[in-house]
């Protein structure tokens, strides 16, 4: 694994202006308040934690598929936290996109040779070139050329999803956003896509960041694993340490929610139960995020919010009381 | 291409197990090839024959004749030239400044959208029947600013259809995936927001050919239609209020002829709907 | 079959009409449910999972054709009831919720008043007894300060409490059987744990029997004592749960398995897929629905369909492989 440096934020925040009645003050959805983090090349930085949490909004921001509201963003080491459409563009086929739902991701509308010209005719590809191309792409997603003529209606949900990669794939991108690509297929869908993926990474040496609230799935996939809590980055570290490992307690919690598939192991596993409620991302506590469900906060939680700190060798946590809880 | 053939075959279903559905079809096709081919057949619609005015139906006249004696079944038929044709031009400006209006508003939103919103506003808040009079006294009676006034009056509801439609387009993920590409605005609003608001599109269409027709009626009613001796639907149900007493027939077949023709272009509408949203049907995979 | 069952199917039949064109949806699925055990249906979407447990509900839409040996529940036959006494079974008796909270209450009703409409009209007690009722019935699934969560409206609650009020308003009649679609789908898996906790909680306190429709089956291997499951509108496989997680016979349920990672895969091992698609309904497959996807298909398991095989008193599977033949 390299350890050149494909994609850095700092302090990174994205919020979202919500209007009030009668035109009150303007409220904010802070879906990523301030997150620091790096993406290495080659590798699949999973990015786990429950809906709402600021996961997908993260990473299209990475992706400069939103404008940055505050912080540093860099590609490669060049800052675009605030370039232009123009400056853009050439990051954009770099930089490409697979969403959870394949049924929103395809215009209805199109044929798949449609759908998956739209991008190789932004890039400027001669017209002459794209058919092979197409049939290329759709080639290595395990679809026969004679799809391109057909519509996303004819298609299953995993099908619908090898087109949205084989479109993400199609501008020969350095990195890709997966927002949720599995969420919606079924199991044995699943694996086939994830299989996909990874041979896609091996082949084309992609660098993902693959969100997903299947931690069990992102486990398998991820080289790296982010674990987000109301816009804030909680714990980042490699993904078996992780699960063998988990040091913050919303970490400890989330990993002891995932129902395994086996019933012995099941019933005799002790669950940490949270209290209360995920807030909502307009009302975020003070402090740290977490606290109102933490059963070990403190004063210091509620006053404070804690940052990332090294606790074990590229194992970060956000919490104040790392050393004690564990 | 694979995709027609499915819609068409929706279409040919929804047809062949809707009898309203063939109705509506058999009968616009009817009274569009009558009005468009009645211009062939050597009948005047304004031959005066006062002898014969205000006759009962009989074999000569199958429908009588008027208060100046011309043949009522005739003076209808032409009359419905005038009607169709307000009712699909009309229909066609409406829909054209609605749309355009509602997806620039809804696609660009911010102060664009609030400031044709408000024209949207303006323009409801105006009883239309005041304007319609106001103009109807400004221009030249006839054709033509009978049409523009009613599609300069009825597009606002399609306006607002269209524009809530596009806000919830543009979040879908093509779009978005469309914009973050690079897609210019125009492009992404034409081939990507369009077609997906095109059923309702459609179904407001024939609503407002339908509404056209009915307003067109209304002005004539009141006499701010079409001039003398041309006629309309909705002149000839007008002047045949002075003689309801003599000959209530003349106010039954334009009453019809416009009660049919409205329900078959909602009908229409439906149908075409069925063309246009390509339905899941319970048999496919739904995964 | 005992007679302690508290549901009993047998070759239950559902066919979709639409556009010309027949959806066999279930296909011959029979299953019973014994008194106070949670069974978990388990399959892909498509599968039947949901339109079984409907069909059994009498809640499928008109053009749903819906046959069967027999539906009993606790010994009544269900099958030839009309619609009214059908409406009297459901609530009373068993009851369904689904896995959106959040349609299934009415937005501009209190939670309270939305209780006690269920209360009241499923027993005989005053407006006040149904009200302290509502109150209690809170307290049971977990809700906080029930006396003030009852003056709120559904939008006030989260999807997890929702999906508590739900369950609540389903336990409120002490239904013999409760049956739970995705419960837990929508919801995120702290929470999810909280509401299967819940489910395994009210089994042990009331006795209902639950049957629970998931796709995950690490939400069945949690909560369910036996296990039933489908593929292509059919029963593949069924057994406690332990045969069916340490002891799967059917290859479908096998690769199933396989295909969720577990936490003992190693670094650079695949995860084992299932190629291929599901069968289409509406010509299914004479044979085993599966056979296309199957490693061990052969050509009599695509032209003829098997029979179950029993392995043990509980546990059976659809398929030509095992037979002593």
């Amino acid at each position: 694994m390299s350890q050149e440096i494909l994609i850095s934020t700092s302090e990174l925040k994205k919020y979202f202006p919500v209007k009030t009645f009668l035109g009150g003050k303007t409220k904010y959805v802070k879906a990523v308040d301030g997150v620091t983090m790096d993406i290495r090349k080659g590798e699949t930085f999973g990015l786990v934690g429950e809906s709402g949490c600021g996961k997908s909004t993260l990473g299209r921001t990475m992706i400069r598929m939103y404008d940055v509201t505050d912080g540093i963003l860099t590609y490669k080491g060049k800052d675009i936290t605030n370039a232009k459409p123009a400056e853009l563009k050439e990051f954009q086929n770099k930089m490409q996109i697979i969403f959870q739902d394949p049924y929103s991701a395809l215009n209805p509308f199109w044929n798949v040779e449609e759908i998956l010209n739209e991008p190789l005719k932004q890039i400027g590809m001669p017209e002459a070139e794209r058919k092979d191309r197409m049939e290329y792409l759709l080639n290595k997603v395990g679809m026969k050329s004679d799809d391109l003529i057909k519509f996303p209606y004819e298609f299953s949900g995993g099908q619908r999803q090898r087109i949205g990669i084989a479109r993400a794939l199609s501008v020969n991108p350095e990195f890709i956003m997966c927002d949720e690509p599995i969420a919606a297929l079924d199991v044995s869908i699943q694996a086939q896509v994830v299989n996909m993926l990874e041979d896609l990474q091996n082949e084309f040496g992609l660098t993902y960041l693959f969100a997903a609230h299947d931690l069990s799935m992102v486990r398998y996939i991820s080289t790296r694993i982010g674990v987000m809590y109301l816009g804030n980055l909680v714990e980042i570290t490699e993904s078996n340490e992780l699960y063998d490992n988990p040091l913050h307690p919303y970490t400890q919690a989330l990993l002891s929610a995932i129902p395994i598939a086996d019933p012995k192991r099941a019933r005799a596993r002790e669950r940490i139960k949270l209290t209360g409620e995920l807030p909502s991302p307009m009302n975020v506590p003070e402090g740290c995020h977490f606290a109102p469900r933490c059963p070990y906060a403190t004063e210091q939680c509620r006053a404070d919010g804690p940052k990332l700190r090294e606790i074990g060798r590229s194992h970060f946590v956000a919490c104040h009381h790392v050393e004690e809880i564990n | 291409m694979k995709k027609k053939n499915r819609r068409l075959e929706n279409v040919k279903y929804e047809f062949k197990h809707n009898r309203q559905a063939i109705f509506a079809a058999v009968y616009l096709i009817v009274i569009i090839c009558i009005s468009l081919f009645i211009v062939f057949v050597n009948v005047d619609p304004d031959a005066i024959d006062v002898a014969h005015k205000l006759q009962a139906p009989s074999g000569a006249h199958w429908f009588g004749t008027d208060e100046l004696g011309r043949d009522y079944l005739v003076r209808v038929l032409y009359g419905g030239r005038v009607s169709l044709l307000v009712g699909v031009l009309a229909m066609l400006t409406s829909i054209v400044i609605g749309v355009a209006v509602g997806t620039i508003s809804g696609y660009f939103g911010g102060i664009i959208d609030s400031l044709l919103m408000r024209l949207v506003d303006v323009f409801s808040a105006v009883p239309w029947i005041i304007m319609v009079t106001v103009f109807g006294l400004l221009f030249k009676k006839g054709l033509l600013s009978i049409i523009i006034v009613i599609g300069l009056f009825s597009w606002m509801e399609i306006a607002r259809l269209v524009r809530s439609e596009v806000l919830s387009a543009k979040e879908r993920e093509y779009v978005q995936y469309a914009r973050f590409i690079g897609v210019n605005p125009f492009e992404v609003m034409l081939k990507h927001v369009l077609p997906s608001v095109f059923p309702t599109i459609i179904t407001a269409a024939t609503a407002a050919i339908a509404s056209a027709i009915m307003t067109e009626s209304a002005l004539s009613f009141l006499g701010l239609g079409v001039a003398a001796p041309m006629s309309s639907w909705g002149s000839l149900l007008q002047s045949s209020q002075q003689y309801l007493q003599k000959a209530p027939y003349m106010a039954v077949l334009p009453g019809i002829l416009i009660i049919l023709t409205v329900y078959s272009f909602n009908k229409l509408g439906d149908v075409l709907r069925v063309f246009v949203e390509p339905k899941i049907t319970a048999g496919e995979k739904n995964e | 079959m005992n007679n302690k069952n508290v549901l009993e199917v047998e070759n239950l039949r559902t066919v979709f009409k639409s556009r010309g064109q027949e959806v066999q949806a279930v296909r011959g699925v029979s299953l019973s449910v014994g008194a106070g055990e949670i069974v978990g249906i388990v399959g892909e979407s498509g599968s039947g999972k949901s339109v079984t447990m409907k069909a059994v509900m009498g809640i499928l839409p008109e053009n749903a054709e819906v046959s069967s040996d027999a539906v009993r529940l606790n010994g009544t036959e269900l099958s030839g009831l009309s619609e009214d006494e059908y409406r009297k079974m459901r609530g009373k008796e068993m009851t369904m919720i689904f896995q959106d909270p959040m349609t299934a209450l009415n937005p501009l009703v209190k939670i309270g008043r939305q209780l006690e409409e269920v209360i009241l009209r499923h027993s005989t007690c005053t407006k006040t007894e149904a009200k302290e009722k509502a109150v209690e019935m809170l307290k049971k699934v977990g809700i906080p300060m029930p006396e003030q969560r009852v003056k709120q409206y559904p939008h006030e609650f989260s999807g997890g409490m929702r999906q508590r009020v739900l369950i609540a308003m389903a336990l409120a009649c002490e239904p013999k059987l409760l049956i739970a679609d995705e419960p837990t789908t929508a919801l995120d898996v702290t929470i999810q744990a909280q509401t299967l906790d819940l489910l395994k909680e009210l089994e042990k306190e009331y006795h209902t029997s639950i049957v629970l429709i998931t796709h995950d089956m690490g939400v069945v291997a949690t909560v369910c004592s036996r296990i039933a499951i489908m593929y292509g509108g059919l029963i593949m496989e069924s057994g406690t749960s332990e045969e069916i997680f340490y002891d799967p016979k059917h290859p479908y349920t096998k690769a199933l398995l396989r295909a969720i990672p577990s936490l003992e895969l190693k670094e650079g091992e695949r995860l084992q897929s299932i190629a291929g698609l599901p069968p289409s309904l509406i010509n299914p497959p004479d044979g085993c629905p599966f056979a296309e996807r199957c490693e061990y298909a052969t050509e009599r398991c695509r032209a003829e369909m098997p029979q179950y095989q029993q392995f043990s008193e509980t546990h059976r599977a659809m398929c030509f492989l095992n037979t002593q033949e």
